[in-house]
């Protein structure tokens, strides 16, 4: 019999102190990452604490560590924030189900993130990088409220390394400090200025609710995404991961089993209830 | 397995019932206590009540425990010791039967059987589940909150039974499903006599007063009503609906426990509070006591029928009875299905 | 069932209220899903006025709704209330949750309620084995404050004297500690942390219950033996003092825990050491809410 609720111990190989109350923890199981899927997400504790879900981020292709971002802000966040490096976090999944490729080939990619939403968007996006040829023009727009609310400001400049690659970094207006030299302003009022079209790109959208709801607008209607073409992930209050505990649910569909990686289109039949 | 059939009479019964606790089966039964009737674990035949329609709660608890330890925990130094507590769950049920429940609680387990196992399988129900023997007896007069034939059982359905009993006069028709209700009385077969179906009285032809498809097919088409925030303004979001539900299944995870020691829990937990939806950032999904009892509706009458093809839901009627603000499930399903 | 003149009093009340604007909401009972249960009715419409109704069937204290943020979104709000109720919403005035100004107080007589468990098994009769321990008790069949009252046609109840309220509590007091702790150990196991108890209060008003806060974890989440323990001992503690004793934890409970010990003998003590009881004047402050140089301090050692 197996206990499906039963973590695996998941070593901490590296902490990186993102912002002032946001980390990405690098982990190892049996001295390497794990098998799983751009979007997936896991269940992750210090034992004792509680668990939290949070998205993968690192490329699957990358096969030294798995990594996730979190943020400090209750028991279990603050529990795995205490941890240091060699000590170990209790770790079940990959759950759920993921960005689909095999619909992205050959296409141009646009990814756009806010805050620490990028996190998600960062797995599917540096395994895109990881299989560059595979893909036409990729476009990445990130944003956050303040230059110190980025996320993965140590690795801007490796994103911008890929060819046929434009990476724009925007912050909040009023969140820009003096030597900044990236963009100000809101996520979608940039994202409205870049040249874009929707034939043949698929866009990727994580982030606040606001930010997601203006991008989705802007994608659709200024630049003629399909709604099929358009992604984004859904957060809802989650428990087991495994569709049985009955809180993720939006409508019918289960966010921890049916997603988190929903189609815009999908998203507009589903009700208000996330 | 192919049903059997058998003939017992009352005094039998009785003597049945009387040697399985000799032979150190748990016996779970209706019995009074506190001025209402719960299960519980009687030790002679003559406590169980079984002229009660249902007790207050449900057995819920013999397949989902209130609380359950998933796992025990242990740390040295940065090393964490792991318990299994599926190791714990091993054989549980083998000796416990329950006794004179009614065929709505009968068919809840194989309801929830369905969520614990349509992709991950959950061991810990699923132990339970196999090792729990079920000997129902056939209702003969439900009451107004009841509506089991609307939820497509009926007063006397043997889905979920191991065994079936129905009254006839003196004795009884006992209607055996499984080899675990048959496994149950072989060693006392003394007591029974084999008979055939065409013994075995049929069944009323028990009326519904509403169809639940068009209960489903208004909820397909309304989430957004006014019904749901004006009907349930009177809900007072005590969840006691779903903690005295046979199908309501949703559970909590949390941590108990300090640095060295402890263990990881699973508690019964109810979609009528406010936190089982609020995100960490403040903001929440379902806001209102409306939003919430749509959501335990929906659940019921429409999100589980989609995924498995049977409802939420047997009709029990416990959490109209048990509702402190008198809110009717069986009045509320109708009146949706009215307005479909 | 015919209007008593009890409802036709009540149904004209409200339907002045909702007509002449001081009001945008009703809250009172209507006949409930059989002849012998009674179930709370909004109302923000004059002409459903007619649907109001009273009997010794309406258990339920419609203050609980008062807490409610649906509710109290409707700004001035007319409530029926039964004595016991009524101190209810005097305790929620006295504690700042409700203003007296937004609160148009209907009182309605009240000879007693019977127990809902009777009446499930077709109970009618009013009478010192039929109703709830809280009316032998009851010294406000008429509320303490009312801005209108509808009177009974109902007799009174008649106390023989026979039936003593709440007699649990001096077998509890005969008691020894480890006889008490046996007692309740064996009535918390039957807890389910439903948390029916908090919800049907209309003191437990809290927008995040301490059950619901985890840093630090202060009640044990569990279902158990601790879980159970604490958090019936916390909510105990938080009414004591506070608890006007409607009883409706004790009747939402679904496995029968008899709540209404524990806060009747919290009432007792804190009238015996205070000289207070609570929700009987708007004016007074909650008890332990302020200090007085006379209180006892021997306590202190």
């Amino acid at each position: 019999m197996e206990n499906i609720y039963l973590p695996k111990l998941a070593e901490i190989k590296e902490i990186i102190q993102e912002t002032a109350d946001t980390k990405t923890i690098r982990l190892t199981i049996d001295g390497g990452s794990i098998d799983f899927l751009p979007g997936q997400f896991g269940e992750f504790s210090f034992i004792g604490e509680g668990e939290s879900t949070f998205g993968l981020s690192s490329s699957p292709l990358r096969k030294e560590y798995f990594e996730f971002s979190f943020r400090s802000s209750g028991r279990a966040t603050t529990g795995i924030n205490s941890l240091n490096q060699g000590y170990k976090i209790a770790f079940r999944g990959p759950y759920g189900n993921y960005f689909d490729t095999s619909k992205m080939k050959g296409k141009d990619l646009v990814f756009v993130g806010g805050g620490i939403g990028m996190a998600p968007v960062k797995s599917i996006m540096e395994y895109c990088f990881d299989e560059r040829d595979d893909y036409g023009k990729i476009t990445v727009l990130y944003g956050a409220r303040s230059v110190g609310d980025l996320l993965y400001k140590g690795i801007f400049d490796e994103w911008k390394k890929y060819k046929n690659t434009d990476v724009i970094i925007t912050v909040d207006p009023g969140g820009e400090t003096p030597d900044w030299t990236g963009k100000i302003g809101f996520v979608p009022t940039i994202l409205e200025q870049l040249p874009l079209k929707g034939e043949n790109s698929v866009a990727i959208v994580c982030g606040p609710p606001i930010m997601i709801k203006f991008a989705l607008k802007s994608l659709e209607e200024k630049m003629g995404f399909d709604k099929g073409n358009i992604i984004t992930t859904l957060e809802n209050r989650m428990k087991c991961g495994l569709g049985k505990c009955g809180r993720c649910n939006v409508g019918s569909v289960y966010v921890c089993k049916d997603g988190p990686v929903f189609t815009a289109k999908e998203l507009e039949s589903l009700p208000n209830d996330f | 397995m192919e049903e059997k059939y058998f003939e017992i009479s009352a005094e039998n019964l009785k003597k049945f019932v009387e040697r399985i606790i000799a032979d150190n089966f748990e016996v779970i039964a209706p019995i009074d206590k506190d001025g209402d009737t719960f299960y519980g674990k009687i030790s002679r035949f003559e406590e169980a009540n079984l002229d009660i329609l249902l007790p207050k709660m449900s057995y819920k608890e013999y397949l989902l425990p209130k609380t359950e330890t998933l796992f025990e925990y242990s740390f040295s130094g940065v090393n964490a010791d792991i318990k299994d507590g599926l190791e714990a769950v091993a054989g549980a049920n083998q000796k416990r039967v329950i006794f004179g429940g009614r065929p709505c609680d009968a068919g809840a387990g194989p309801i929830m059987e369905k969520v614990f196992n349509w992709d991950y399988k959950d061991e810990f129900f699923n132990e339970r589940f196999k090792n729990l023997t079920i000997v129902s007896i056939a209702c003969e007069k439900p009451d107004n909150y009841c509506f089991c034939t609307e939820m497509q059982l009926s007063p006397e359905s043997s889905y979920g039974s191991d065994i079936l009993l129905k009254k006839a006069g003196t004795q009884y028709f006992a209607v055996v499903t499984s080899e675990k209700g048959l496994n149950l009385i072989n060693p006392y077969m003394n007591f029974f006599k084999e008979t055939t179906k065409a013994q075995v009285p049929a069944d009323k032809d028990w009326k519904k007063i509403f169809e639940i498809e068009r209960t489903k097919s208004f909820l397909d088409k309304n989430f957004e009503h006014n019904y749901f925030q004006d009907r349930f303004l009177s809900c007072i979001g005590c969840g006691v609906c779903t903690y005295t539900c046979p199908t309501c299944h949703c559970f909590d995870i949390q941590d108990e426990g300090n640095l060295k020691e402890g263990r990881r829990i699973r508690n019964w937990d109810s979609c009528q509070f406010g936190i089982f939806t609020l995100h960490t950032s403040g903001h929440n999904p379902r806001v209102t006591q409306g939003d919430r009892y749509r959501q335990r509706l929906m659940h019921k009458f429409k999100i589980y029928s989609e995924k498995f093809d049977k409802y939420l839901c047997v009709g029990c009627g416990r959490c109209s009875r048990n509702c402190p603000e008198d809110i009717d499930i069986k009045e509320v399903a109708k009146d949706l299905a009215d307005m479909a | 069932m015919a209007n008593t003149k009890t409802d036709e009093k009540l149904q004209k009340i409200a339907k002045d209220l909702l007509e002449s604007g001081e009001v945008s909401l009703i809250i009172g009972y209507t006949k409930g899903s059989n002849p012998y249960r009674m179930r709370p009715l909004f109302i923000t419409k004059a002409e459903e006025a007619g649907k109001l109704s009273f009997s010794s069937h309406a258990v339920q204290d419609l203050a609980v709704f008062l807490k409610k943020p649906e509710v109290k979104k409707f700004g001035k709000i007319g409530i029926i209330v039964k004595g016991c109720d009524e101190k209810a919403v005097n305790a929620l005035i006295q504690e700042y949750q409700v203003s007296r100004d937004n609160i148009k107080i209907i009182g309605v007589e009240c000879n007693g309620v019977i127990k809902q468990n009777l009446a499930d098994k077709c109970e009618t009769n009013v009478s010192e084995s039929t109703v709830y321990d809280k009316c032998l008790i009851c010294e406000e069949h008429i509320p303490v404050i009312y801005d209108f009252l509808a009177e009974s046609e109902e007799p009174k109840l008649v106390l023989s004297g026979n039936v003593k309220p709440y007699s649990g509590i001096e077998k509890l007091e005969s008691m020894s500690a480890e006889e008490k702790n046996a007692f309740w150990a064996q009535e918390f196991d039957k807890c389910i942390k439903c948390y029916a108890c908090r919800q049907a209060c209309p003191l437990c008003y809290c927008s995040r219950c301490i059950v619901e806060k985890n840093m630090p974890q202060w009640i044990d989440t569990n279902s158990e033996e601790t879980g159970n323990a604490q958090w019936n001992l916390i909510r105990a503690y938080h009414l004591s003092g506070r608890c006007i004793g409607c009883g409706e934890c004790e009747r939402a409970c679904p496995v029968n825990i008899p709540l209404m010990l524990i806060n009747e003998k919290m009432a007792k003590d804190v009238y015996n050491m205070f000289g207070y009881k609570s929700g009987l004047d708007i004016n007074a402050k909650p008890v332990f809410g302020v200090f007085s140089e006379s209180d006892f301090n021997d306590f202190i050692k």
